[in-house]
């Protein structure tokens, strides 16, 4: 135990004097959670608050054009302007063009008269028994034209289509069901509007958001609860140029060679870095913890919320702590000079958070980097921290998470001490 | 490579282990301070096998690499204070024993300073002092004044034979033939992984006449022939 405390207070006055290092393991992931949430923040805003100038010619000036612009007014998403009656179609083209408006709808004239006049004959030919055809070919063509800026964010778009077909389509079928009641109406010589298949109630889409399978609402996806845990994964694994640095230089100066024909074991050097690393690690997801929950409000950002997940998160913290300690101990076991193992080191834990999803949520990858996510341990963590802040998880969700995490600790422990048995001290 | 190496070194001898680059010197050390293991043969230390008694070994065996093999962040009083509590040392005698040693030394107005300030000679020093802390039976010594300045050898050599005195065994390497000649009781000297000849020094130097001094003697054992391989 004296050996043990007296090489944990080795490697704590070596880490303490070593300023750059200390400003490397602690300043870099403040700095970084801070940039990287108000980055993504101000992102996810501009998608959310910031709305899409919009232009409606209505040349129409009937039902179907009031209709698109109520819907379209109805919408945070888009900034409306109605263009006045002399605007032409070809004046909103270049408006979207100069990039004036980022969207511009144009309503042709007569579009409702065309659409109930196309419905009453294929109503009149439905009961009159005639083919389909028959009424297909007296139709007219009923279209509205939408220009859009190129710049435009392809969500958007798809959300704006949507929108208007839901929109044309809903009063299509009002006009439909109204002209096939008065039909019925007729037909059955019922009482004027006692029967209207207007009347029929849509279908309901009730929203509930799933937190650990109970129902209860939890926290929605933003940057902060992404950029939290994220950053304090991508520290915890940055600290492999750190120890792996360490270790080579004990190893260059022979310090680590005459500890070891001192009666000080192989393992207590080895449970010393780990011991001194975990700490590092705790006081970095502390820093990050403490800087997400009390400085992001200050600076307009989301505060970040463990939902009293904070012992689990501890739990998720020391997983990939040992985790990262593993694999800084497999890089200084096979690199021979402090250069290698730094570059190597940041190297790979860049490459590793990219595809685990530190820089970008996974959900926002291709399918391919998706699937290869699965093999980086940071996305283990985030995925266990995403089940604690996003679903208010508990021990056993964020279990098989946790046991990669020190599945693959153990794999480079292993490795490394059997590397190292081959190595000249 | 060593080959059919026999060295018997008795208890309070200062053993003088010489040889060219690459002769087997430090592979030699290595061997003996458990940092390698032999392929072949069989080694005894205090009367133990070393196999079996490596723990017992350890704590009674003092090593003085080549290298400056401290912490130069830290300070000469907690490289020591480290050194010392992984030799298991009781902290009050610890402590007494650095402030003696960096009394002995010269070091004790340094002690709070980090090692990485010193000169070349101070850091020799207590690369010599994290060696002979916990009083070892037997020290063995790496090239220990290579590159340092005459007082800092005279320091070094002074402490050496008061620790000779005191008991301590002395298995010394070195290319500086007439700190050998003058320190030790016994020499031994190696080429090419085998022991060429091992004698006192009065002794090696009557063997081969005309030979006037132990660096002649060696010269002629071991040729003038420019070696560059690390040992």
């Amino acid at each position: 135990m004296k050996r043990l405390i007296s090489l944990i207070y080795k490697d704590f006055l070596l880490l303490i004097r070593d300023k750059a290092g200390l400003i490397f393991l602690f300043v870099m992931p403040l700095v970084l959670v801070i940039v990287m949430t108000g980055m993504q923040e101000g992102a996810f805003e501009s998608a959310s608050s910031q709305s899409v100038s919009l232009l409606i010619l209505d040349a129409d000036q009937d039902e179907i054009g009031a209709t698109v612009t109520d819907e379209m007014r109805g919408q945070d998403l888009f900034a409306v302007t109605v263009a006045n009656p002399s605007t032409t179609e070809v004046d909103v083209q270049q408006m979207v063009k100069r990039g004036d408006y980022l969207v511009g709808i144009v309503i042709q004239e007569n579009t409702t008269a065309k659409i109930q006049g196309n419905i009453q004959k294929n109503v009149a030919a439905a009961f009159a028994g005639l083919p389909q055809s028959v009424a297909q070919a007296k139709m007219d063509t009923v279209s509205i034209k939408v220009y859009l800026d190129p710049t435009l964010n392809s969500t958007f778009r798809t959300t704006l289509l949507c929108q208007l077909r839901e929109a044309s389509t809903a009063i299509q079928n009002s006009y439909m069901f109204d002209k096939i009641s008065e039909e019925v109406n007729d037909r059955a010589m019922l009482p004027m509007g006692e029967f209207s298949l207007s009347a029929a109630q849509p279908v309901g889409i009730e929203e509930v958001a799933y937190g650990n399978g109970n129902g209860t609402s939890v926290e929605s996806f933003d940057a902060t609860s992404h950029n939290v845990p994220a950053w304090t994964l991508f520290a915890i694994f940055f600290i492999v140029i750190s120890l792996s640095g360490n270790i080579i230089k004990e190893r260059q100066d022979g310090s680590f060679a005459r500890l070891m024909t001192m009666p000080c074991p192989y393992p207590t050097y080895l449970l010393s870095k780990v011991i001194v690393y975990a700490i590092v690690c705790l006081v970095q997801f502390l820093l990050v913890l403490a800087m997400g929950k009390w400085l992001f409000p200050v600076v307009g950002l989301s505060a970040f919320d463990m939902h009293g997940n904070f012992g689990l998160c501890i739990v998720v913290v020391l997983c990939a702590a040992l985790a990262a300690i593993g694999f800084g101990l497999l890089i200084s076991a096979f690199a021979t000079t402090h250069q290698q193992a730094s570059i190597f080191g940041a190297v790979s834990v860049v490459i590793l958070s990219a595809i685990g999803g530190i820089w970008v949520p996974t959900f926002l990858m291709p399918k391919f980097l998706k699937a290869l996510s699965a093999v980086s341990p940071l996305n283990w963590g985030i995925e266990a921290f995403y089940g604690l802040v996003l679903r208010d998880g508990n021990f056993v969700s964020i279990l098989p998470q946790c046991l990669l995490l020190m599945g693959f600790a153990a794999v480079c422990f292993v490795i490394s001490v059997l590397a190292k048995g081959r190595k000249s001290l | 490579m060593l080959s059919g190496l026999c060295l018997t070194i008795g208890r309070g001898e200062i053993y003088g282990f010489l040889g060219p680059n690459g002769a087997g010197k430090t592979t030699t050390v290595s061997i003996l301070s458990g940092l390698l293991s032999a392929d072949s043969g069989r080694m005894e230390m205090f009367g133990r096998p070393c196999e079996e008694n490596r723990k017992y070994i350890k704590q009674h065996l003092g090593l003085v690499p080549q290298n400056i093999a401290i912490f130069p962040e830290l300070t000469a009083y907690e490289n020591l204070k480290i050194f010392g509590a992984i030799y298991g040392m009781d902290s009050k005698a610890l402590k007494i024993r650095i402030e003696e040693l960096l009394g002995l030394f010269g070091l004790m107005a340094f002690k709070d300073k980090k090692v990485a300030s010193f000169s070349g000679g101070m850091k020799r020093s207590v690369n010599l002092m994290v060696g002979i802390l916990h009083k070892p039976e037997l020290l063995i010594l790496d090239e220990p004044t290579v590159g340092i300045d005459v007082q800092s050898k005279v320091v070094i050599l002074e402490n050496l034979k008061s620790l000779n005195k005191e008991g301590v065994t002395i298995l010394y390497t070195s290319h500086d033939m007439e700190e050998a000649q003058h320190l030790c009781t016994r020499v031994g000297i190696i080429d090419g992984g085998k022991l060429v000849a091992e004698d006192t020094p009065e002794g090696l130097i009557a063997a081969h006449q005309g030979c006037e001094d132990l660096e002649a003697v060696y010269l002629r054992l071991t040729g003038r022939k420019l070696r560059n391989m690390e040992d």
